[in-house]
């Protein structure tokens, strides 16, 4: 099947945008905090979940029963969730009290739930005479309309059939879709990788499925013709989409639809086609259209193998003409498979499905089924009646519309609760934040001791708060990448990882280098020198050899070539028997650049020239004299020719196979020296960082002797879900490099100079110090200790000691979270490093468990309040940013990457099984990317449940972000109004926003458009 | 006297294609279907003991009935009709029982079935049915139900050291070679069938649209105590009672 | 002028958010155009309100316009390619006659 090249683009086009809903799935290793529903936000929140529930068949709120214990513990107020009940009900205009007493029963008292079996049992006549009100009739025909509808777009042929006939074609294809993604995405962990793989995922399968036999048993019967003629994974799912009989028009709703199914590999692979320089990307390509090409096609053999046991062609308009035949039989079938029938119902039912006798008794199964709901329904509210306390004449005097009214309110109810559950514990935390919040500026005290840097990360929140009571240290928060953006390329390894939120591309690349080189023009030297030296070791044909070299000037995986296992979890033991190190930062000079891709060059040529040419040890000279013909330096071929025997033709012919098999070409060599020009940074790029982030925080005078730049990672063994406790804001990896980098910049003589010239002071004697803090063991480390002066080593003994008691004091705090035996400070500290080295531990700390608030301002505001490590804390000083700008960088930024890790967490906790990964007993790591629950399954996505969950009950308190901003509140309307994305995400209600102006010294809330005080009262605005 | 063991038999031990009536009115049977299960193998044991000994071809078609009902059994839509086919599947393997024997012992093949019967009934009568695509995590949602359900199913699959798993023991013989064939291939079946079931209807999430009542206290108890009977006693009665009437069993 | 010969040629403009460039050029690049243009930070106003241009921490929400000239056939394939994206994506395309000098440079 050919198509044009306009139908294949619109195809993949199509394709690509249905794929937008599915959220991004970051390899493990770096594990990235996200909302699963990122590609809704566009939507209000209330209208997101409920399309999220459907697309991804989970709960969007907590189970009354868990809202209950929040109850029960004070974390929602009583008085604030009646008044959000009231508000329901006064939209419906049910606003008699009556009704409010048999919510507010049924919410807090009651254990009364509308069940399908509660007919069977209920002995209350009230009931009976009720009920005869309640029927509703069904009418068949009508019901299945809306079947019909929902048919080629939110539910796929299979679906239907699956639920129609009982049969399990749609876990059969999601089964073998999940092997052949585990099969093709393999990063290493298969001993005997699939074949093909290069090709791209669809052509690769196409291969493998043309032999296999296994695909034919599985009943993939006539797949063969198909297969051959569809060469492009476009055509696939032209043809297939065709065959079942799927309009044009409809193709987008339905290609969302299929690739929901296991969102976890799609979102993966969405990611992986994102991400161009991935490594595994280059290698073995696949894309979205790859996977729906070869599940379409897979579905199809599916579909046509069971055709035989259905009485129609599993094709569209086929099937929805069964429908409009049939729809008695179609509804009974599907009550059944899907465990709906009225009970006392069900053998019957069943054996008609046996013998196809359905029209028999679809009469009375309707009226029975009419009866048994109504009366469900009718016991369901008498038993609730009675426990709210109200008189039994009062409903039974109810005429019919009042009842039908009645049962709606209560229908109507069933899909709000959650959500009036969560705006009443999301008032009562911001109740108590506002009232804690303390509205004084203070004025400048004398110079303090240190200041300290720490990540906005809420479990710095503790540290903190225990390192300001031992003396006089000043702490602010700014995002853990310190505003630096770096692309790190580790001691020994070829590749490039990035350090800074997964929004920015770093443009500056930083190389790790040994200690021991002195002269800085060594440096680059030797990491040439040290991959040479290897690739002399190696059999690989000269292409691998030079794609390898050419290919570390565009950073990519070279340490994966020659280091296939080092890499992935052996990454971080690897970093702690790394030989003594230092970082390079300052950009090279275009000579230096120019000499390092000589060498290089040569080399290749050195190499090409024994491959090709027989000739070994060719004098340097000679060498350059070839690298400057294939570069168009220089034209004068006779001469080389000459000096090496060889005829012109031939010195022709070999320059050519320079330029086209080895790279040797101008074009190459400019985007080579481009790349090379990316490390380090310009003296301008170095003051700008340091400058933007002291100003963001409004750390600008009034320097202590120290500051501490205080990056953070975490330590555990034996878990996949590492990066997930390191640092969000470095790319789910450890803060050093970046603490490092920022040090080191800042304590630059030149970028002081310039500095003080923008009004930054940072007087002689302060020295700004790199630190990493262990949020397992709440140790930290100090970096670069022998780079420190003599001077100031008294200090960073205090700040060593007092950094130490800080952290004791907080792991004790966390200790007793944890559940651990402490009594004291010395012995949580010996007992959290127990929990960091221990590979059984499940729970090596609570991590971001908890999160709720997100405070910009200065420490005043939040000084006295012990938030438990909670909140997320970014200084910022309003009086020194009068344009807002600093305010914008940090709420597209740092709130952003917030916002992510909140909703990441509040899904997580509230439906653990679908948004969240399930218990990490059951997970398996597959392909070295993520985990599976058991042996086969769906990418597991989210967080697991010992992360939000405490036993089966939520630890975390699942709110929308809480965001307290101090600043004049029409700076914060204009920044609002300028960001798209903090717009969407304030607008529709993602975060909730308060804003304290410190000129009126009063609080504002935003709610749906307009700003209130925060107990609600209307402000004028 | 034979004549009327025989028909005796014939009606309580069913054997293909008699059964097929047997398992449809047992189907149709709620709350007696109990003492079926209860009188079946009681008279139908007792009366064995007249037989001396049946003609092989008997024998024969009493293990094709009890594969065929075990094979059956895997695709039981409902415990109700999962415990029927089981029922039917044991119950006619007792021709091959050597004779000689002493006729209460039929009672000890019946409780299995009895406690298995009770189970569900407390099922249906809490949930209307048994159908397994209906009633789900029992476990979790009435977890004195579920523990009661679990032990009825693994008594009657013979489990150790249920009754049913002796008398298992008592049939397999060594020497021939077929009869262990078919034997095993029908306590595999059941093997099967039963964790199928038990996965579903006792494992699992409970359904937010059902209300899940469990049992009292004093109910569980005396299901409890029937239990025991079904796992403990089976062997201990073995024991006591052959070393009363001074047999060697025949294990 | 001294004898320039010129050829015809068509411009296509894109203009979409930065998150969605790899996209465009992805594209692009299989409708097999021979090369494109890409200018950041663009600011500019249009249904969904006011784009800020600077650099923030955030690069996604920053315009960018893609520039690529190319054969009046290959404008069917690209516009072909791009409907399903805007019809859920604020952007906006031009399509313009250009002349071109090296005619080379625009052929694959």
């Amino acid at each position: 099947m050919r198509l044009e090249e306009g139908k294949k683009l619109f195809i993949r086009s199509l394709i690509t945008v249905a794929g937008e809903v599915i959220p991004f799935f970051w390899p493990m290793r770096n594990f990235i905090h996200h909302n699963p529903l990122y590609g809704l936000e566009r939507l209000p929140f209330k209208e997101a979940v409920k399309l999220g529930s459907r697309l991804f068949h989970a709960r969007g709120y907590l189970s009354r029963e868990a809202y209950r214990r929040f109850l029960e513990r004070g974390d929602i107020k009583k008085e604030l969730l009646i008044k959000h009940l009231r508000e329901f009900l006064k939209e419906r205009n049910f606003e008699r009290e009556q009704y409010e007493r048999l919510l507010s029963t049924l919410m807090m008292e009651a254990d009364l739930k509308p069940s399908l079996n509660l007919y069977l049992n209920c002995k209350c006549p009230t009931a009976k005479e009720i009920a005869k009100h309640l029927e509703e009739e069904i009418d068949p025909a009508e019901e299945v309309k809306k079947l019909s509808q929902k048919l080629g777009r939110e539910m796929t042929l299979y679906d239907f059939i699956d639920q129609t006939f009982g049969t399990r074609i749609g876990e059969t294809l999601n089964e073998l879709m999940a092997r052949n993604c585990a099969e093709f995405l393999d990063e290493g962990q298969a001993v005997w990788g699939m074949p093909f793989r290069e090709r791209g995922f669809y052509k690769a399968w196409r291969e493998v499925a043309k032999r296999s036999r296994r695909l034919k048993l599985k009943g993939c019967c006539g797949l063969e013709n198909v297969l051959e003629s569809c060469e492009e994974p476009e055509e696939a799912v032209a043809f297939a989409l065709g065959a079942m009989g799927i309009p044009e028009d409809l193709w987008d709703e339905y290609v969302t639809t299929e690739l929901s199914k296991l969102h976890g590999w799609t979102g993966f692979i969405r990611w992986r086609s994102n991400t161009k320089d991935y490594y595994w990307q280059i290698k073995h390509p696949a894309d979205l259209v790859d996977y729906l090409a070869i599940r379409l096609l897979l579905a199809l053999s599916l579909l046509r193998e069971e055709e035989k046991n259905l009485p129609f062609t599993p094709e569209l308009s086929s099937i929805r003409e069964f429908i409009e035949k049939n729809p008695e039989g179609v509804l009974i079938r599907k009550d059944y498979f899907s465990g709906k029938v009225p009970p006392h119902l069900a053998q019957e039912v069943y054996e008609s499905i046996e013998l196809d006798r359905l029209n028999s008794i679809s009469r009375r199964y309707f009226e029975e089924k009419k009866k048994a709901e109504a009366l469900s329904t009718a016991s369901f509210i008498t038993q609730l009646w009675k426990e709210a306390g109200l008189e039994e004449e009062k409903l039974l005097s109810m005429d019919k519309a009042e009842l039908l009214e009645l049962g709606k309110l209560l229908r109507d109810f069933e899909e709000e609760e959650g959500y009036i559950w969560l705006k009443a514990h999301e008032d009562t935390l911001i109740e108590r934040l506002v009232a804690g919040i303390e509205a004084e500026t203070p004025d400048t005290e004398d110079r303090p001791f240190a200041q300290a840097l720490f990540c906005i990360d809420v479990r710095s929140e503790r540290f903190r708060r225990n390192l300001e009571n031992l003396g006089r240290y000043e702490t602010y928060g700014i995002a853990g990448f310190f505003g630096v953006p770096i692309s790190f390329i580790e001691l020994g390894k070829g590749h490039e990882t990035h350090l800074c939120p997964v929004l920015i591309k770093p443009k500056n690349v930083v190389l790790e280098l040994h200690k021991d080189l002195k002269e800085e023009k060594e440096n680059l030297y030797e990491v040439v020198k040290e991959i040479i030296h290897d690739l002399k070791y190696n059999v690989f044909t000269p292409y691998i050899t030079v794609e390898a070299i050419g290919l570390l000037f565009g950073f990519d995986m070279i340490g994966k070539t020659f280091f296939p296992l080092g890499y992935g979890a052996f990454r971080h033991r690897l970093a702690n028997h790394k030989p003594p190190s230092k970082l390079m930062i300052d950009k090279p000079t275009k000579e230096y650049v120019l000499e390092v891709i000589g060498i290089l060059q040569r080399e290749i040529i050195s190499r090409a020239v024994k491959n090709h040419l027989g000739k070994e040890e060719v004098p340097e000279r000679i060498l350059e004299a070839l690298r400057k013909l294939a570069l168009e330096e220089e034209r004068n071929l006779e001469g080389v020719a000459r000096e090496m025997n060889l005829s012109t033709q031939e010195l022709e012919n070999f320059i050519e196979t320079l330029r086209r098999d080895y790279r040797i070409e101008r074009g190459y060599t400019r985007i080579q020296i481009e790349k090379l020009a990316k490390i380090g940074f310009t003296l301008e790029e170095q003051v700008f960082f340091v400058e933007r982030a002291l100003h963001s925080i409004g750390l600008t005078k009034n320097f202590g002797k120290l500051v501490l730049v205080i990056g953070h990672g975490s330590r555990s063994e034996n878990n996949p879900y590492e990066s997930a406790l390191d640092c969000g804001a470095c790319g789910g990896d450890h803060g050093a490099v970046n603490a490092k980098v920022f040090a080191m910049m800042a304590n630059k003589k030149e970028v002081r100079e310039r500095l003080r010239e923008k009004g930054i002071d940072i007087p002689e004697d302060t020295l700004f110090v790199a630190c990493e803090h262990n949020t397992t063991t709440d140790e930290v480390e100090f970096f670069d200790l022998d780079q420190i002066p003599a001077t100031h080593l008294p200090f960073i003994q205090k700040a060593m000691e007092d950094l130490k008691e800080a952290g004791k004091k907080t792991a004790l705090e966390r200790c007793m979270e944890l559940g651990n035996d402490c009594k004291d400070p010395e012995r949580a500290f010996v007992e959290v490093r127990k929990n960091s080295l221990d590979w059984t531990q499940v729970r090596p700390e609570w991590g971001l468990s908890g999160n709720y608030a997100f405070i910009i301002g200065g420490r005043h505001l939040t000084r006295r309040l012990n938030l438990e490590g909670k909140a997320f804390l970014h200084s910022y000083d309003w009086r020194i940013d009068p344009k807002g700008y600093m305010l914008e960088i940090i709420l597209s930024g740092p709130l952003v990457v917030g916002e992510w890790i909140n909703m990441e967490h509040y899904f997580s906790a509230v439906d653990n099984e679908h948004y969240g990964s399930g218990s990490k007993v059951y997970h398996n790591v597959v392909g070295r990317i993520g985990v599976m629950s058991g042996n086969l399954s769906d990418l597991r996505t989210g967080l697991p449940a010992q992360t939000v969950l405490k036993g089966k009950h939520p630890h975390h308190n699942p709110v929308r972000l809480i965001t307290v901003v101090e600043a004049p509140l029409g700076r914060v309307k204009k920044v609002i109004s300028g960001i798209g994305k903090i717009r969407e995400l304030v607008q529709n209600h993602w975060i909730n926003l308060i804003v304290f102006d410190p000129e009126e010294r009063k609080f504002y809330r935003y709610l749906e458009g307009r700003w209130v005080s925060p107990s609600y009262e209307e402000v004028s605005q | 006297m034979e004549l009327l063991a025989y028909i005796v038999c014939t009606l309580c031990l069913p054997l293909f294609p008699l059964s097929m009536g047997v398992s449809y009115a047992l189907g149709k049977l709620r709350g007696l279907r109990t003492i079926a299960f209860l009188l079946l193998p009681l008279a139908g044991f007792f009366f064995l003991g007249f037989i001396e000994k049946p003609p092989s071809a008997v024998l024969y078609i009493s293990l094709f009935t009890s594969l065929l009902y075990a094979f059956r059994a895997v695709s039981a839509e409902s415990l109700s009709r999962w415990g029927i086919y089981i029922f039917v599947s044991a119950v006619s393997l007792l021709w091959l029982h050597p004779s000689g024997e002493k006729s209460i012992l039929g009672l000890f093949y019946a409780l299995p079935f009895v406690l298995l019967s009770l189970s569900e009934r407390l099922i249906a009568v809490r949930f209307g049915s048994s159908d397994l695509r209906l009633v789900r995590g029992i476990g979790l949602g009435a977890p004195k139900l579920g523990f009661i359900t679990t032990l009825s199913i693994l008594g009657v699959i013979g489990v150790p050291t249920s009754t049913t798993f002796v008398e298992f023991l008592n049939l397999l013989e060594a020497r021939d070679f077929f009869r262990s064939l078919i034997l095993s291939g029908v306590w595999f079946f059941w093997g099967w069938s039963g964790v199928k079931v038990l996965s579903s209807i006792v494992f699992g999430s409970p359904r937010e649209d059902l209300s899940y009542e469990d049992l009292n206290l004093r109910g569980s108890l005396v299901l409890i105590v029937l239990s025991a009977f079904v796992f403990g006693a089976g062997y201990v009665f073995f024991e006591v009672l052959s070393y009363l009437l001074g047999w060697r069993g025949e294990l | 002028m001294k004898n320039l010969n010129l050829y015809t040629m068509k411009k296509v403009e894109i203009v979409i958010e930065g998150e969605h460039l790899e996209f465009v050029t992805d594209l692009l690049e299989r409708a097999g155009v021979p090369g494109y243009t890409i200018i950041h930070n663009l600011s500019g106003k249009g249904s969904h309100g006011f784009h800020e241009g600077h650099l923030l921490f955030n690069e996604e929400e920053v315009l960018v316009m893609v520039i690529s000239v190319m054969d009046e056939e290959k404008v069917s394939v690209v516009l072909e390619g791009l409907r399903p994206f805007l019809n859920k994506h604020s952007g906006v395309v031009f399509i313009s006659d250009v002349q071109v000098s090296r005619l080379e440079k625009f052929k694959k």
